[in-house]
């Protein structure tokens, strides 16, 4: 029974770039759960998150997150309830490693001694207590990832939007990080492209294909071989947690 | 924040230092101690010389330092919103905009409506006008105004009034193109005490602004969908910045024409200096900025003395090496 | 412009050119030189100031266009140049001048010549078509630093004497207007006093250097002009320096891009300029663009400055 949701989308409906990339989506998430969005490339998921975090606007729908309709959220509650892993670039001008953790606690009434501590435990998690004093824009991908995360980390906001978190990092770092959010115990939701980090964390799925939501529940529920199928062309079953491939599908 | 104020610091009694040498020195010859009883306003102080620092030199050291602190500030911000290191704050047409308007000024109306007008409300409405345009173009509802298309459309805009600009010096009496070309080069030439305030309120007030509001600018620095993530409303600030940007920069080329450099290296060497946080760039970059604008405009005044060089005209030879050197910066990021 | 080829016998050329037969010269110009067989019938000016020498010979009859005025006609002349073809008010375009049938190109300023206007002197003699610039406008003769003096005014009307074989009328005319400048001289009205020459602009002004026409105006009346030491005809002069020189007197330049009562107004008007004893006293002068050129009118300018400094007294 969904009797106390963090997220609730009520027929969502988004046009970009004069294409429909969500078509009429509802889909409900329970506070404390860890909820995955699955689908292939396409399907509308970034779309969705970009619609959590205000980004995008929809054309019809409602979204609500803890009860309150996303644009009638005050700034400052929204900062510290919402945080966001986005994969957009932005220029990071003249910004260390350290500065972009920084940035994301200025809000919050701590003193500088206290932040700096917060900033140093959350960039130790993400293994960068070697580079914390490196320009943001000239370190790797993988490590430019593991900063943004920390950020989110530090701030450990009680709503995590996170857009393709395992993107460009070494396998163990997508176990360790994404271990330690779950570890919190926040409500999560997350877009996966590797099915089996999504059956390994998430409590429940979305599967959208085409804008749609083709089917909810647990890994083990929407990830059958019918929808491996249908929907990633992909032939296989999920097993006792983990992906077992035979092959794929051409078109 | 250790090192910031240090800089700051230093920076600030070189500013102090080049007022005085702005002050002291100029194009006429005069012995130090007439030049010490003059500024101390004694008695016996030769009274050409007190009226020439205290009504000419006084006022036009301490506009330029004004102008210089507020394109800084200005370059500052454009680069923030639109996520360019190569933004200045003439970028949305406002230069070609106050060029066409002084340039058409004082080659097609009679001198009676420059004199009453004044050329420096001609030039501010030039600039506003392209402004708008560039603003107009940019706009639509519902997105947040894609930086790439800002900047496309102040290129445009530019381009526009820039031709305009050429086609008026072409057609126009040859004899008073020359002092319409002097405008375009850079002059602070003939500002008094009442040049002065206008810029420099404007000049607290957007201070006052972008301090205040440095933490959304770090934001942004982020990127527009993380500062949005993180609860700042970019679009209303893009927009505002836009309309501060446009009254400095606005105000500076009404006062003295146009002047680059400033806006778009000073930025940069302030960077260098202390990072990217708005609550140390912004303070030093004032500071540079009017420190690299006194210190060029004496030269402008000493060099050839007693014939006056441009400002554009050093500033354009003094800004190939620093950029060259940002240039190789930027290179390695992308 | 092209530099001309032979320039070491420019002196023995003109010695030449004024002791041929009327009706044949050859000529140095700025731009090179050009053989005349026989005297030009069909004259275009270029310029006031060579409108002027051409009128001021009697020569409208050979004319059959002008053009560049920069004010208007005097009276004696008035019907004269009525009588030609106006081709532009600048410069004409080639191809204008071209469908006149040209035979000689009189120009006052080098900017004639120059690539975006006529084009350069020799591509003119190539076609058969004589051209002259006014001396003092030819860097070469009269280069930016070197004081012209007041033989450039002698040397043109001498030339123009000699191509069109009027020289009888030449020789007057030299010898009217050095009459005029002797007595100039001789009076010596300025003794010695300085003046500041403002010609243009506001927040820094264009004034006269060493080598400037209206430079040679002022001396002529005994006048020192307080930027001689500047390098150039026309120079930016810091006004600063003008209120260290503290002049005596100030001359107004009239003219339609810059008229003399705005220039008194903007001095006027300035905390530091006001106080300058010239201006207090309202020591000031006029003269019309005109009159300050190296050329027909330069002796009217010579009696009007002299007069106006008399009442100054």
């Amino acid at each position: 029974m969904l009797i106390d949701p963090m997220i609730e989308i009520s027929h969502l409906s988004v046009t970009l770039g004069g294409k429909r990339r969500v078509d009429d989506l509802s889909m409900t998430v329970q506070r404390g759960s860890f909820h995955g969005l699955l689908g292939p490339n396409g399907a509308g998921k970034t779309t969705v998150l970009r619609t959590l975090y205000r980004a995008q606007n929809p054309d019809t729908g409602d979204v609500y997150i803890n009860g309150t309709a996303i644009d009638a959220w005050a700034q400052a509650d929204w900062t510290r309830t919402v945080g966001a892993l986005v994969q957009e670039g932005g220029s990071l001008q003249g910004l260390t490693i350290r500065d972009v953790v920084d940035i994301g606690l200025m809000h919050l009434p701590l003193s500088p001694a206290a932040r700096a501590a917060c900033a140093n435990d959350a960039l130790a998690l993400a293994g960068l207590t070697e580079l914390t004093d490196m320009e943001a824009a000239l370190v790797s991908g993988g490590e430019r990832q593991r900063t943004h995360i920390a950020q989110v980390l530090a701030r450990d906001p009680d709503l995590y939007i996170l857009d393709e978190p395992s993107n460009h990092l070494d396998l163990c770092y997508q176990i360790l990080l994404l271990d330690e959010i779950r570890r919190r115990g926040k409500t999560v939701i997350a877009t996966f492209h590797d099915l089996s980090l999504a059956a390994r964390y998430c409590d429940t799925v979305t599967l959208m294909r085409d804008g749609k939501g083709v089917a909810t529940g647990t890994p083990d529920a929407v990830l059958t071989r019918d929808n491996l199928r249908d929907v990633f062309r992909v032939n296989g079953v999920l097993q006792d947690g983990a992906l077992h491939i035979e092959g794929a599908i051409r078109v | 924040m250790g090192r910031p104020h240090v800089l700051t610091y230093v920076a600030l009694t070189l500013l102090a230092t080049a007022i005085l040498a702005g002050v002291f020195f100029g194009t006429a010859e005069v012995s130090w101690a007439d030049r010490w009883a003059a500024l101390s306003g004694a008695a016996d102080a030769p009274r050409s010389l007190s009226l020439i620092i205290w009504e000419w030199r006084l006022p036009r050291v301490l506009v330029v330092a004004v102008v210089g602190g507020s394109l800084a500030l200005a370059g500052v911000m454009m680069q923030t919103v639109l996520h360019n290191p190569l933004a200045d704050p003439y970028l949305m047409g406002l230069s070609s905009g106050a060029s066409a308007a002084a340039v058409g000024a004082i080659l097609w109306l009679p001198p009676w409506v420059a004199s009453t007008l004044g050329i420096p409300l001609i030039a501010f409405a030039g600039a506003v006008c392209a402004f708008a345009m560039t603003l107009g173009l940019s706009l639509r509802r519902g997105a947040i105004m894609s930086p790439l298309v800002v900047i496309l459309a102040g290129v445009a805009v530019s381009l526009m009034f820039q031709s305009l600009t050429a086609f008026f010096l072409y057609v126009g009496d040859p004899h008073a193109t020359r002092s319409a070309l002097g405008w375009l080069m850079g002059t602070a030439a003939g500002t008094a005490w009442v040049d002065l305030w206008l810029p420099l309120f404007a000049l607290v007030a957007v201070s006052g602004f972008a301090l205040l509001r440095s933490q959304s600018l770090d934001a942004v620095l982020l990127g527009d969908e993380r500062a949005m993530a993180l609860g700042i409303r970019v679009r209303r600030l893009r927009l505002v910045v836009f309309a501060a940007v446009a009254l400095l920069a606005g105000l500076s080329v009404a006062t003295v024409g146009i002047v680059g450099f400033v806006g778009l290296i000073v930025p940069h060497m302030a960077r260098l200096l202390v990072g990217g946080r708005h609550r140390a760039l912004i303070p030093l970059s004032l500071v540079l900025g009017a420190l690299v604008l006194v210190v060029v405009d004496l030269l402008c005044r000493v060099i050839l003395a007693p014939e006056e060089l441009p400002l554009g005209v050093l500033l354009a030879i003094f800004a190939a090496p620093p950029f060259i050197l940002i240039l190789r910066r930027v290179r390695h990021a992308y | 412009m092209k530099r001309p080829r032979m320039l070491a016998i420019i002196p023995a050329l003109l010695v030449c050119a004024s002791t041929a037969v009327a009706q044949e010269a050859v000529v140095q110009s700025c731009g090179g030189a050009f053989s005349f067989d026989a005297a030009p019938e069909r004259a275009v000016t270029l310029n006031q100031q060579a409108t002027e020498v051409m009128l001021a010979l009697g020569l409208a009859d050979r004319m059959v266009g002008t053009a560049y005025m920069d004010d208007a006609i005097l009276p004696q002349w008035q019907e004269a140049y009525d009588s030609v073809p106006i081709l532009a008010e600048k410069y004409p375009a080639r191809e204008v001048v071209i469908t006149t049938d040209p035979d000689f190109l009189f120009a006052g300023f080098a900017s004639a010549f120059s690539d975006d206007n006529l084009g350069a002197e020799a591509e003119w003699h190539d076609l058969g078509i004589g051209t002259y610039l006014v001396d003092a406008s030819c860097d070469v003769t009269n280069p930016k630093d070197v004081p012209p003096g007041t033989a450039p005014i002698y040397t043109d009307i001498r030339v123009i004497g000699d191509i069109f074989g009027v020289e009888d009328r030449a020789a007057d005319l030299i010898a009217q207007t050095q009459d005029r400048l002797n007595a100039a001289a001789s009076a010596n009205v300025g003794a010695g006093r300085t003046v500041f020459i403002y010609d243009s602009g506001d927040e820094t002004p264009y004034s006269i250097g060493c080598c400037g026409g209206p430079g040679v105006l002022v001396e002529a009346v005994g006048l020192v002009n307080i930027a001689a030491d500047l390098e150039g005809r026309w120079v930016d002069l810091a006004w600063e320096r003008v209120v260290q020189a503290n002049p005596d007197v100030i001359v107004l330049i009239e003219a339609d891009w810059s008229g003399a009562a705005e220039k008194r107004a903007y001095m006027e008007a300035d905390p530091v300029l006001a106080e300058l004893d010239a201006v207090r006293d309202g020591k000031f002068m006029t003269i019309p663009f005109s009159q300050t050129v190296l050329g027909m009118q330069f002796a009217d300018g010579v009696d009007n400055l002299s007069a106006q400094l008399a009442t100054l007294n």
